[in-house]
């Protein structure tokens, strides 16, 4: 597989907005400048981004509750993502979702989701609508290991399998579905051993590895638009902080954290970068020092930025006609 | 510069949390992503990571104390660096806090409900409807019968009250007048066309409007009803009431519809309706107006009854404590203006009725009778009657009646 | 102009429907060659075997994958075999179709209609015959028709797979096979306006669906009693028409809600609501009266079952009462 350089370090550049992007996240929730909950994908980095670079600026995802990595990595923009964190009227939903609800059609994001499973049948339909139009379009379905033990789920994965629609169901395992761990919940030991169940094919991945995650979802993602049909992807991966903030993470060690936290996918990708010869650390200190500022302007933009005025509550409850 | 560690918020529903344990202490050197300490908050127990890195120069909060989020707990900063200006600032900063929770609890105690006290009035049962015809004619709910469930009162009851009130003026009407002050004195006054008046004016319009009147008068003699009564008089008890001429009329009057029932009719809506009942109004004048009081089945009762319920009803009247059952539903009425020394007068037929008696003073005149002149006590009067129900010759006839009755008072007796 | 069946005028708007947009198309349990459960697509299989998709028993996925279709620009219409069925797609209907497009700030549309056969009246018992409308009806972001007349199905399903959000659309199995005046080819009946179906000035009887049909026979018998009945047929639900039932409180000053749901915190209720809130109040010379369902699963036993539900002659009953007439 030969990938551009350019390509490689947007890859890198996407896991670090997603890793700052979510530190500044928690910064501002500590201080009461979020309101609600969120849900931090760090950890998770490469999953969002190998998944996402596999993929056509024109193809669909659905996403999750921990939807700020695929939202980033789809190509949302930084400052409307912390706008709508902040529930401004220039956030991408202008301040009515919040952070479990951030959708940007313009980059094919069908919407992050605050139910589990949400978006397995709504990524089913995408497809099934680019199916019968012939546009050729795939729909990735990032979902979580909670979510695969949903009748959502068997319904949606067989659907797509008879119907050999152009959509790949990603799971992102990331070893617990909120204190619950996938061994204790999940009869089968993988995930993507289910794909038996609907005669199409299952594929593990290191989910912490970009390049991993980029190779399967691309082969997957190449079939589908090939009329070939659906596939399962299981992405072994880690959140490195609790289900929500507030999360004691009583369910689990600390030394388990550590183990993982070696596993840090953006690291790992810096180190491959760097011993490949495709950057040097320079570069790479120059794309990190970037994104900071990126964030910087996303948070004063966010903070700046107007609220939504009460008078306008009841707006997009419908859609009027014309519109 | 040395940073401040604020009580973070950690979780949805967290407004403050309870420091449990610090992990450092104070002139230790700290990690960003060390726990610092243990933050107890309505859900949990969790570590707190220290979030910078450096020295943890002050501890703010002691182990189980309590403050609200974004409240500094912690200073970190460089070894030995002076904080007393931060210290200073927080101070001000923590006054500012309490104020605000001063006001938090004023404003509880302003918001602890009064207690509803239950007030027990009896009201009419009425529906929305009637109620916003009532509020619009001025009525009192309270006048009105209802003749829906448990005394419902509904929309057509205030219709009918409003209807029979048109017809019989009631004796208390509230009158609404706008007092203007004005600074010239006019050549004129304004007598709003208002209450009693009003209605009695809408009325009679209407009347004279719609049935063509027509009028015939006769003469009566009236020595032997006068006679009669005087008898009958002396007879009574000191506490009964006295026949009156106007008793007399109207058991004539009774006596004479029964013989000719059409002028116990109405019209409604195209059709002549004749009633059952033989209710004779008699008109009192009041000082506002007039009023209309009934005596119903004047033919079933005798003189005396009639006496008895007349004199109640014309106190009533003048006091105006009549009930709307005992003005409306009159079959015919008798207009009496002798005692004002008028010698005949024709009357406004009171609608719905068909025709109107009008009685003058009784004088003694001379009359020829068989070439003898007699001086003779005489009284006129005149009936007015709807040419739509009633014709010239059925009035005389009926008026005939009448005369008959009251010339040969042996008549009641049949 | 002809008369035709309701379920004749319904199938006769999706196949118009069917040709004037390519992105509709319909999901559903056996509504392929099989023609669905009451044979509203019976006989359209050869001509539009592209259009007529054909799901396995997934009543969650069936309605989400119509969601998904319509997110990216498609006009799905979803059958749900009976409108029981719909409780295990609820997730889909309430959480996803009905929010998306506020939770979205106005960027995502859901231009879905899911159409379901509702009601007693066959037999069917509790999990096959419930009607619950008014359980839609309380979603915002949900609009919800349920059209009594073959004219007003077919012109209601036009203005449903035309509008830019979920509806729902519930035909009441019993309507299937009353008789009507269509007309040809295409015109919409507006979503949101009720329909004055029998003037009258003594009482106001409101009514949906099936209970128009029997609220408009109960009038003509009500007639004899010399009171004069004007029925209103809702048809939306959410949107309400308001302004029309108002209006016509306003004129009579009586009314009677007759709701095929079950009473309890039913259609009927919201109705009399917005009655007492408006100008209408002080009209109102009788309290409102609601007839509904009887608050218990439709029952088996042909006798229990039609006892479920407000018939003919409860409704002349309950307007006799109105008058004070037993």
């Amino acid at each position: 597989m030969e990938l551009s350089k350019e390509k490689l370090l947007w890859m890198y550049k996407k896991m670090v907005q997603i890793r700052q992007f979510e530190l500044k996240t928690d910064e501002l929730y500590k201080k009461n400048m979020i309101w609600g909950t969120y849900h931090l994908y760090v950890g998770e980095e490469a999953a969002a981004v190998g998944a996402c670079a596999a993929l056509e600026p024109t193809d669909y995802i659905t996403s999750t509750h921990r939807g700020h990595g695929h939202t980033i990595a789809k190509g949302a923009d930084l400052k409307r993502m912390m706008a709508e964190l902040l529930g401004k009227e220039t956030g991408h939903c202008k301040g009515r979702g919040g952070s479990m609800h951030i959708a940007d059609i313009s980059t094919g994001h069908l919407g992050a989701n605050g139910i589990v499973a949400g978006g397995i049948p709504i990524a089913t339909g995408a497809a099934l609508a680019s199916k019968l139009r012939g546009d050729k379009r795939v729909t990735l379905c990032f979902f979580g290991d909670g979510a695969a033990n949903t009748g959502a789920f068997n319904e949606s994965l067989n659907m797509a399998a008879i119907w050999q629609l152009p959509v790949v169901y990603f799971c992102e395992n990331n070893q617990y579905a909120m204190s619950a761990p996938v061994n204790k919940f999940t009869a089968v030991k993988n995930i993507a051993d289910r794909a038996a169940s609907y005669n199409m094919p299952g594929v593990i991945v290191d989910g912490n590895d970009v390049l991993e995650v980029y190779k399967a979802v691309k082969e997957a993602v190449d079939r589908a638009r090939k009329g070939e049909g659906p596939t399962l992807i299981e992405a072994k991966t880690y959140r490195w902080f609790g289900h929500s903030k507030s999360d004691p993470r009583v369910y689990r060690t600390r030394e388990e954290e550590e183990e993982w936290k070696k596993k840090d996918p953006i690291k790992r990708f810096a180190e491959k970068l760097l011993s490949e010869g495709v950057a040097t650390e320079e570069e790479l200190k120059k794309i990190d020092e970037e994104v900071a500022k990126e964030i910087e302007e996303a948070y004063q933009f966010a903070v700046e930025s107007p609220e939504p005025m009460v008078e306008d509550l009841a707006k997009y409850v419908y859609a009027e006609e014309g519109e | 510069m040395a940073n401040v560690k604020l009580m973070p918020k950690l979780g949805m529903t967290m407004t403050a949390g309870k420091v449990v344990r610090w992990l450092k202490k104070e002139g230790e050197k700290v990690e960003a992503g060390e726990p610092l300490l243990e933050i107890e908050t309505d859900k949990v127990t969790m570590e707190e990571e220290a979030g910078y890195t450096g020295t943890l120069l002050k501890i703010l909060v002691r182990e189980g104390e309590e403050v609200p989020i974004n409240q500094p707990i912690a200073i970190i900063g460089g070894e030995g660096e002076d904080i007393e200006e931060i210290l200073k600032t927080l101070k001000v900063s923590e006054g500012v806090e309490e104020e605000k929770k001063e006001e938090k609890i004023k404003v509880k105690i302003e918001e602890k409900p009064e207690e509803v006290k239950r007030e027990e009035i009896s009201k009419p049962r009425a529906t929305p409807a009637a109620r916003k015809i009532a509020r619009e004619h001025g009525i009192d709910l309270s006048e009105v019968i209802g003749s829906g469930a448990h005394g419902r009162i509904h929309r057509k009851d205030v219709e009918e009250y409003i209807r029979k009130r048109t017809e019989i003026v009631p004796s208390q009407v509230t009158v609404e007048q706008k007092v203007e002050k004005k600074e010239e004195i006019p050549s004129y006054r304004v007598i709003p066309f208002t209450g009693m008046r009003k209605i009695i004016a809408e009325k009679m319009q209407k009347s004279i409007n719609t049935a063509p009147h027509f009028y015939v008068t006769m003469e009566v003699k009236m020595r032997e009803i006068l006679k009669l009564r005087e008898t009958l008089n002396s007879k009574l008890k000191e506490d009964e009431a006295k026949i009156s001429l106007n008793t007399l009329l109207m058991k004539a009057a009774g006596i004479a519809i029964k013989d000719y029932p059409i002028f116990n009719s109405y019209v409604e809506e195209g059709q002549i309706i004749l009633r059952n009942e033989i209710n004779i109004g008699l008109a009192v004048a009041l000082d506002e107006g007039l009023i209309v009081p009934v005596i119903r089945e004047v033919d079933k009762k005798g003189l005396k009854e009639i006496a008895g319920e007349e004199k109640e009803l014309i106190q009533k009247a003048r006091e105006g404590k009549l009930t709307p059952d005992e003005y409306t539903g009159g079959s015919f009425t008798i207009s009496n203006l002798g005692m004002f020394d008028v010698v005949r007068f024709t009357a406004i037929i009171n609608p719905p009725e068909v025709a109107i008696l009008a009685v003058g003073k009784v004088r003694e005149i001379p009359v020829v009778e068989e070439g003898q002149i007699e001086i003779e006590p005489i009284m006129e009067m005149t009936l007015s009657s709807d040419h739509r129900v009633i014709d010239g010759a059925l009035a005389a006839k009926f008026l005939r009646r009448i005369k008959e009755i009251l010339e040969d008072p042996l008549q009641f007796m049949l | 102009m002809a008369e035709k069946l309701y379920i004749e005028a319904l199938a006769e708007a999706i196949k118009e429907e069917f040709e004037r947009d390519p992105n509709v198309f319909m999901m559903g349990e056996d509504i392929g060659i099989y023609g669905g459960a009451f044979g509203v697509t019976k006989g359209m299989y050869p001509k539009y075997k592209d259009k007529l998709i054909e799901t396995p028993i997934s009543e969650a996925s069936i309605v989400g994958a119509g969601v998904g279709a319509a997110l990216v620009g498609m006009r799905p219409i979803v059958e749900i075999m009976f409108s029981d069925f719909m409780m295990d797609a609820m997730e889909w209907i309430v959480n996803q179709a009905a929010k998306l497009r506020y939770m979205t700030g106005g960027q995502l549309k859901v231009p879905l209609v899911i159409r379901s056969p509702m009601g007693s009246g066959t037999g069917a018992a509790a999990q096959h015959s419930q009607s619950l409308p008014a359980m839609f009806a309380h979603i915002p972001g949900l609009k919800v028709v349920m059209p009594a007349t073959p004219y007003d199905v077919k012109g209601l399903f036009k203005a449903a797979v035309r509008d830019d959000n979920p509806v729902i659309f519930f035909e009441h199995k019993l309507l299937y096979w009353t008789k009507g005046e269509v007309p040809e080819g295409d015109y919409i009946v507006p979503i949101g306006k009720a329909d004055v179906k029998r003037e009258g000035k003594d009482i106001t009887i409101i009514a949906g669906s099936i209970t128009v049909i029997r609220s408009l026979e109960a009038a003509e018998k009500l007639k004899g009693e010399g009171i004069d009945v004007e029925v209103i047929d809702v048809r939306s639900l959410s949107p309400l028409d308001t302004e029309t039932i108002v209006n016509s409180v306003i004129k009579t000053g009586k009314v009677l809600i007759v709701e095929d749901d079950n009473k309890s915190y039913g259609w009927g209720a919201e109705v009399l609501s917005r009655i007492v809130e408006s100008d209408a109040f002080d009209y109102l010379d009788y309290p409102i009266q609601r007839l509904g369902g009887k608050d218990v699963p439709i029952p088996y036993n042909p006798k229990l079952e039609r006892a479920a539900v407000p018939q003919v002659e409860d409704i002349i009953e309950a307007v006799k009462a109105i008058f004070g007439k037993e």
